[in-house]
């Protein structure tokens, strides 16, 4: 469907508090993992050497395995955050100066409708509506008004429930209860 | 098929009886007859001082079109303009009957009836 320029608030975000949520949590996650790795390996470093290093030869090739595969994964976790904390710099950088595209609203909404309505009801009555919120909401972003074209998109949420409603013939299934109710 | 249809309700008479129109479709009728030109949907709700409503303009004006008493067309684009097109509205012939024949009936049955040929 149509793409458009997005002209909102985000882009005036410094630098530190842009980027999804999810991604934010994730690399705090591989940050505790390295963090953690790096302490298991700081105490066995600063521990007093066990016995059974000592006493048995298997345990202690055991020992060895266990420590070098906790040194691999720290190393290689470390490189992997350095890595991904650089990538984020530099996307950071290159995204003040993009354009962002993203799907015009009710575009989904008008895939759903598609899939349950008649051609002729999509064409006649959503279509037209879709086509009105796309274009008050585009207005108002142009003009620079991000809280009105939310508005604007909340509103219109709300009209295209009630002619989904309409649509459906719903509305005459509560006028039907409401005449059985009296 | 659609246009089968238009084309059986366009040839409507009043013989066929006057048909049910609500208050809201009589609403839009006189719009359409007033502003002498074609309307989109938005611009009869801004215009109509919240007396029509964004979510049932459109299933009101599809009804209106099954009756044969409004006439729509896709607004035409050009070629940098993306999105869905618009739709344009216009009154039928057996509309303005029809809001001709409402408004005499309305004049008849008003408390204060004015008298042609005074």
């Amino acid at each position: 469907m149509a793409l458009w320029k997005r002209n909102d608030s985000r882009s005036k975000l410094p630098k530190g508090k842009r980027g999804p949520v999810a991604s934010r949590v994730r690399l705090a996650l591989l940050a505790i993992g390295v963090l953690f790795l790096w302490a298991i390996i700081a105490w066995d470093l600063f521990s007093p050497p066990s016995s059974f290093l000592l006493d048995n030869l298997d345990e202690k090739r055991q020992a060895w395995k266990l420590l070098i595969s906790i040194w691999g994964a720290a190393i290689s976790l470390t490189l992997l955050l350095i890595v991904i904390l650089i990538e984020r710099a530099v996307a950071f950088r290159l995204k003040a100066d993009q354009v962002r595209l993203i799907k015009a609203p009710g575009t989904r909404l008008l895939t759903i409708v598609d899939f349950l309505f008649r051609s002729i009801t999509v064409e006649l009555t959503f279509k037209p509506l879709i086509s009105d919120w796309q274009s008050e909401y585009f207005e108002a972003l142009n003009q620079g008004c991000t809280i009105k074209a939310r508005w604007i998109s909340i509103r219109y949420r709300f009209a295209f429930s009630c002619t989904f409603i309409m649509a459906m013939g719903l509305s005459k299934v509560f006028s039907l209860f409401k005449q059985i109710s009296k | 098929m659609q246009r089968a249809k238009m084309k059986k309700d366009e040839n409507k008479t009043p013989d066929a009886g006057l048909p049910s129109v609500s208050r809201k479709e009589l609403l839009v009728l006189e719009m359409l007859i007033q502003s002498a030109r074609e309307l989109y949907g938005l611009e009869m709700v801004e215009a109509s001082n919240g007396d029509l409503k964004r979510g049932t303009i459109y299933v009101t004006l599809q009804r209106m079109q099954e009756k044969g008493l409004v006439d729509s067309k896709s607004e035409p684009r050009t070629a940098p303009e993306i999105g869905i097109p618009r739709r344009l509205y216009s009154i039928t012939g057996y509309g303005q009957r029809v809001y001709r024949a409402y408004q005499a009936a309305i004049q008849v049955f008003s408390p204060n009836p004015v008298l042609v040929g005074r």
